[in-house]
């Protein structure tokens, strides 16, 4: 029996904290990626000389992930939001859904 | 024929740098470098094709993950990596709005071009006439 794909989960970043309607084994699978993604965008940020990342997306075949940070700074306690959905999305689109999350 | 063929890469590289707000393009083998058109030195774009490649490990140790593409924002720029078999393509550009033509492109690019990346690192060999002596 086919499993349908993980729906899109919406999740708030704020002064270090994950925080979803999501049950814990999904807001934990976040985290960790969040986590990941974020250290590697920063590293890439430091081999080019750009500065650490406001945003970040990692997409697989039928997965993609990403977070924002709003305009008051990219630190791992800054505001911020991110999704995850079991498909592949347009990137813009998922920026613009999370930019959202700002209002 | 490498020397015939790279040319080849690099101009098809290259009009794909003309695609939309691009402001630079990296396309590397494995580890390496196969041609820099970033607005940095190569070892800066060597650092960040490795970066890449060791995110891509990161995500894959559990066995049941491949991560395809990258896309991080940073301050007036944006930078997209996508993964083809061996090959990593970055690319810098401008535009938000424009990542998915831009993906888009890439991939058919990364589609298009993996039988030249493949000739030029193992170039065919002259053919050698023998006679015996």
């Amino acid at each position: 029996m086919e499993t349908s794909p993980l729906p899109l989960q919406l999740f708030t970043l704020r002064e270090g904290l994950v925080s979803s309607t999501a049950d814990q084994t999904l807001v934990d699978a976040f985290a960790a990626d969040f986590q990941g993604l974020r250290h590697f965008g920063v590293k890439l940020g430091e081999s080019l000389e750009l500065g650490p990342p406001w945003t970040g997306t990692l997409q697989e075949d039928d997965f993609t992930l990403n977070f924002a940070y709003f305009d008051a700074g990219t630190s791992s306690l800054d505001p911020g939001a991110g999704a995850m959905i079991g498909e592949k999305r347009p990137f813009f689109e998922l920026l613009n859904r999370i930019n959202e999350l700002d209002a | 024929m490498a020397a015939t063929i790279t040319p080849s890469l690099r101009s098809a590289l290259e009009r794909l740098k003309h695609a939309g707000s691009v402001n630079g393009l990296l396309l590397g083998w494995r580890r390496q470098i196969l041609i820099n058109l970033l607005p940095y030195e190569d070892f800066r774009a060597e650092r960040a094709l490795h970066m890449l490649l060791d995110a891509g490990g990161h995500f894959s140790s559990g066995g049941d993950r491949e991560v395809k593409s990258y896309w991080f924002g940073f301050e007036g720029v944006f930078a997209l990596a996508l993964f083809h078999g061996e090959s990593t393509l970055l690319i810098l550009h401008t535009q938000a709005a424009e990542v998915d033509f831009l993906r888009s492109a890439a991939t058919t690019f990364l589609d298009d071009t993996q039988l030249l990346v493949e000739s030029v690192l193992q170039p065919g060999e002259e053919p050698v006439t023998q006679v015996l002596i």
